[in-house]
């Protein structure tokens, strides 16, 4: 023994027999190493997956700081308005038109459907992919169609699956959903982070560089709206629309909630959105509600609107309404009138009065009397 | 301060020390530790559509078991009642068990909701912006983490005055177990107000949710320290007392019949009126157009609650060989009801009626076990570290005893604890 | 595909012709005044109808305008809308004529409440841009979505439905899976059997 005192942490079982010196020293430390080598080796090869992450897969510096929205000065904003110009140049060799636009002064937006329009036709969901840059491949889109079955507004006996040859199909109508951008939206109470606001005009946007993807405003959804990037993204590059603002439709990242947010990079400079322009029947209908001439003010005082699930107390502003004729196939009482005339007026059937054809009389007992009055009409010019 | 260090110190190389079946039980949990870290990898390069989620099923198998495990950790609890507010002395060394158990439930619970998000990298800007009060999430991280800080405090401080061999301060311990009997309910009740506050899914917009998920949880928790004490008693030199059992059956028993009554009170409001709001009751009991993916898995968690219940009422229970059949039953029952009966349903049919089911797929699983294994892992080490304390075998002023064993130093080694 | 990751089940994106996708109108009113192709030359409705007497009342009894399809209902005589003496003018009911460029007009005698709301946005389609009497706001007129002979719209192809990850197997028709329950007044009874 050496004049040092034997000095050492007394613990573990290689001290521990009974009697025996600890002269196992040596060869405990080396079976201690090899196993800490096993395991750092077996760590390195549970960890080998992630060096498949990209280069855009990590988050730069500067985006990693990147304050919130609402807190960014417009020199910040700028900067990363130029981050993310940069990364989609590299991604899709398009240099983007990429703004952050602020809502207009005076402007709530609020949109109409009418039920009695629709056909089905599903052009509004994919007018809306185009211009807002969706993944493809997982399938994002924000709009859905609903096929429901007449006499009902349950949307459990819908169908969005529907594949009929041509449409509209005549016993049913169809009801597009999409982001309701809600008054009092339960997505925005529940988001952990702040990272989905409704903004002076009304509409519930993501801040897409915020977002955790907890998905817990998905859960919160009456109405199905919100999308989660599950996977990265896959958007053709020829399919990009350069046309983007920052809250709306710039490409989106994997871990990200997404949703409709009325084009607001087309509605913030006074344009329709995409949905709105594509619809062949002239079924969608967007404005201004603060304006007392838009078209959706007009509906919403003059047609019979209503909202879907108002009783979950959302208060949206989207709204539904049927207009005098429904639903919008061939009216079976029309039908059923044009026959009897056939059958009773024979050659003369169809003519109108004032024109060569049966009498007056013939007619009106056809018709309701006030019909055959040629009042003088408040024909004012068309607007077209 | 440098003997707290060193105390963590010989814990660490103590957790390194055990017999042959220790080594294989941690063996066999680093396995699937490890493969569920490598699965967790494969999720982060990939996005989370290695899980079986989809919009439509948003909140899957991790949530699920988030739920369950809060629930877990909430159970601690009732080992606090029946010491410090009935002074039931025998049972005391239990609570630290018990508490153990929550840290490594919370931390798991924790865990979970990690690998839920989509980007786990912008953790920070739940710092920088919290949305307080009004998301039912940051109170859950307040009321989580305060938790877990709670029960680290009264574990630590009473295993480190063990160790110290002096007699706990009651000023910093006993006000705080007091808070975390109030805490612990309330992690649970906050994690149930997550779901229940959402008025755009019927199936939890009820107000026995919050009842349901304490009463389940109150009956597996317990029953899961049953069973790890019954571990405890076989494989180490801790001696249980067998009326630690007996508090813990009747814990179980009474937690048990009040969970299956809230159960029933559920079926019936959701079921009775045929109602639209019953749409996901409906599917779940008994399957919809076609799909029935989760009613096996209902009633057999039904069933397995309601065999446990029985055997529980019956006197043989009182034997351990079978209490343990009807734990392990009943917490496979609740782990079911409460996280595929509870959190999957809600999402089918999806708020606008469409039917999308949900399979977890094995990525998903793979990391869900090895939480789990890392949970055990840590729980393991946790009273493995505990037991020689409150023994009195591992002290600052000797070496580390075996038990039953008294070595001593050669007179010629000087020893430094 | 890496051997480290995961095979994910992603579905390839749905083909839409970008001709589906157009924006604008649906069809080209006639011009004002209307004209017409005749043998590759493009003639003024009178250039025949100023030499020929053409006093066909009725699409059957028509010899020329072939490709002219009338189903209008009860409308069912070209004199209701077009001026008998000047074929460049449609009438109206109490003999006034107008140009083919004021045809909403004529709509309105017997489309009273569509004109109404035509008239206040609520029915047709607006384009360009939602600010009220903006420049970039354009309104389209009637026959700009319907064809005046036959103006019930034509059925639509639909665009594909959704195809969105790990979908499962959902059924495309509607009746079979979903629709009314066997209790229900509404049981399908209504639906194919009620026209036609």
């Amino acid at each position: 023994m050496s004049g040092k005192p034997d000095i050492r942490i007394w613990d573990g079982p290689t001290a521990a027999r009974v009697g025996m010196e600890p002269e196992l020293t040596r060869r405990s430390f080396l079976r201690t190493g090899a196993a800490a080598l096993g395991a750092m080796a077996a760590l390195a090869a549970a960890l080998a997956p992630l060096r498949e992450l990209g280069g855009d897969d990590m988050p730069s510096l500067g985006q990693f700081l990147q304050k919130h929205y609402k807190e960014m000065t417009s020199d910040e904003m700028e900067e990363a308005l130029e981050r993310i110009r940069i990364k989609v140049e590299a991604r899709f060799d398009v240099r983007p038109h990429l703004r952050d636009i602020k809502p207009m002064e005076g402007v709530e937006f609020v949109y109409a459907l009418n039920l009695s329009r629709c056909i089905g036709c599903r052009k509004c969901v994919h007018a809306c992919v185009a211009e807002n840059n969706q993944s493809r491949s997982p399938e994002i889109q924000y709009i859905r169609v609903i096929e429901m079955p007449r006499g009902t507004l349950d949307v459990e006996q819908g169908n969005h699956h529907y594949d009929h040859p041509t449409v509209p199909d005549e016993s049913h109508f169809y009801m597009p959903v999409q982001c309701h951008q809600c008054a009092n939206p339960p997505c925005v109470k529940v988001c952990p982070v702040e990272a989905t606001w409704q903004e002076a005009d009304g509409i519930t946007v993501v801040d897409y560089d915020w977002c955790i993807g907890c998905r817990y405003c998905e859960a919160a959804c009456p109405y199905w709206a919100r999308r989660f990037n599950f996977a990265k993204p896959v958007l053709p590059k020829e399919q990009l629309n350069p046309n983007m603002s920052y809250l709306s439709n710039r490409p989106r990242e994997k871990g990200v909630m997404e949703k409709c947010h009325f084009c607001l990079h087309r509605t913030r400079e006074g344009r329709m959105p995409a949905c709105v322009e594509i619809c062949p029947t002239g079924a969608r209908k967007f404005g201004n509600v603060l304006d007392p001439r838009s078209e959706v003010s007009e509906i919403l005082r003059t047609k019979r609107v209503f909202v879907l699930k108002e009783e979950v107390g959302t208060l949206p502003r989207f709204f539904y309404y049927f207009d005098e004729r429904y639903p919008n196939t061939l009216d079976p009482e029309a039908l059923a009138i044009a026959e009897r005339l056939r059958r009773e007026e024979g050659d003369a059937y169809g003519a109108l009065p004032g024109a060569d054809g049966p009498s007056r009389a013939v007619v009106a007992a056809a018709q309701p009397a006030d019909w055959l009055a040629p009042a003088a009409m408040p024909v004012t010019g068309a607007r077209a | 301060m440098r003997m707290y260090l060193q105390f963590l110190a010989r814990c660490f190389r103590l957790s390194f020390v055990g017999d042959r079946r220790y080594y294989a039980w941690m063996f066999f949990l680093t396995v699937f530790v490890l493969l569920g870290i490598n699965a967790y990898c494969k999720q982060l390069v990939q996005g989370m559509a290695t899980t079986g989620m989809t919009d439509q099923v948003s909140w899957g198998f991790y949530i699920a078991n988030f739920t369950f495990l809060v629930g877990m950790a909430a159970a601690a609890v009732m080992l606090v009642i029946p010491v410090y507010i009935y002074r039931n002395r025998e049972l005391h060394d239990l609570v630290i068990f018990g508490e153990l158990f929550a840290v490594a439930a919370i931390v798991m619970a924790m865990l979970f909701v990690t690998v839920d998000l989509g980007r786990p990298d912008r953790f920070h800007h739940l710092l920088m912006r919290f949305n307080f009060p009004d998301s039912m999430l940051t109170w859950d991280i307040l009321v989580l983490n305060g938790y877990l800080l709670l029960n680290l405090h009264i574990c630590g401080y009473l295993v480190y005055c063990a160790y110290r061999r002096r007699e706990p301060s009651k000023i910093f311990y006993i006000p705080f177990v007091f808070i975390a009997i109030f805490w612990a309910i309330t992690i649970h009740t906050v994690t149930a107000f997550l779901y229940s506050g959402l008025g755009g899914r019927p199936f939890w917009n009820s107000a026995v949710v919050a009842p349901r998920f304490l009463a389940s949880a109150f009956a597996a928790g317990p029953a899961f320290l049953i069973l790890t004490l019954a571990v405890l008693a076989r494989f180490t030199t801790y001696r249980v007392v067998p009326k630690a059992f007996m508090t813990l059956r009747n814990v179980v028993t009474v937690a048990l019949t009040v969970s299956m009554f809230l159960l029933g009170s559920e079926m019936f409001t959701e079921l009775y009126t045929g109602s639209a709001h019953g749409a996901s009751a409906r599917y779940l009991f008994f399957g919809m157009h076609g799909r029935t993916a989760l009613v096996p898995w209902i009633w057999s968690a039904i069933g397995l609650n309601l065999c446990a219940m029985f055997l529980l009422y019956l006197p043989i229970s009182r034997r351990l060989p079978v209490l343990q059949i009807a734990c392990v039953m009943l917490i496979v029952g609740i782990w079911i009801e409460k996280g595929m009966g509870m959190i999957v349903p809600a999402f089918i049919p999806t708020p606008l009626g469409e039917l999308v089911e949900y399979v977890p797929t094995l990525n998903e699983l793979l990391v869900t076990i090895g939480i789990w294994a890392g949970g055990l892992l840590l729980y393991t080490v946790l009273v493995r570290v505990t037991i020689p304390v409150l023994s009195g075998r591992l002290t600052f002023d000797r070496p580390y005893q075996l038990p039953d064993e008294i070595t001593r130093a050669p007179d010629h080694v000087q020893t430094v604890g | 595909m890496s051997p480290r990751l995961v095979t994910i089940p992603l579905v390839p994106a749905a083909k839409v012709d970008s001709s589906a996708l157009i924006v604008g109108p649906r069809r080209v009113a006639m011009t004002d005044p209307p004209q017409l192709l005749v043998e590759g030359r493009s003639e003024n409705c009178n250039a025949c109808h100023q030499v020929f007497r053409s006093s066909s009342v009725t699409r059957a009894a028509l010899s020329y305008h072939q490709e002219i399809v009338l189903m209008h209902g009860l409308n069912d005589r070209c004199v209701n809308c077009h001026d008998a003496e000047n074929r460049e003018r449609l009438t109206l009911r109490d003999g006034e004529t107008v140009p083919f460029a004021d045809a909403p007009r004529l709509c309105a005698q017997c489309h009273g409440t569509v004109f109404r709301d035509w008239e206040r946005g609520t029915h047709g389609l607006t384009l360009g841009s939602w600010i009220t009497d903006s420049d970039q706001q354009r309104r389209l007129g009637c026959n700009e979505c319907h064809d005046p002979h036959s103006p019930r719209y034509p059925a639509y192809v639909p665009l594909p439905g959704p195809q969105t990850l790990r979908m499962g197997e959902q059924d495309t028709d509607s009746a079979a899976a979903h629709g009314h329950g066997k209790l229900s007044p509404l049981r399908p009874r209504m639906g194919k059997e009620s026209s036609h």
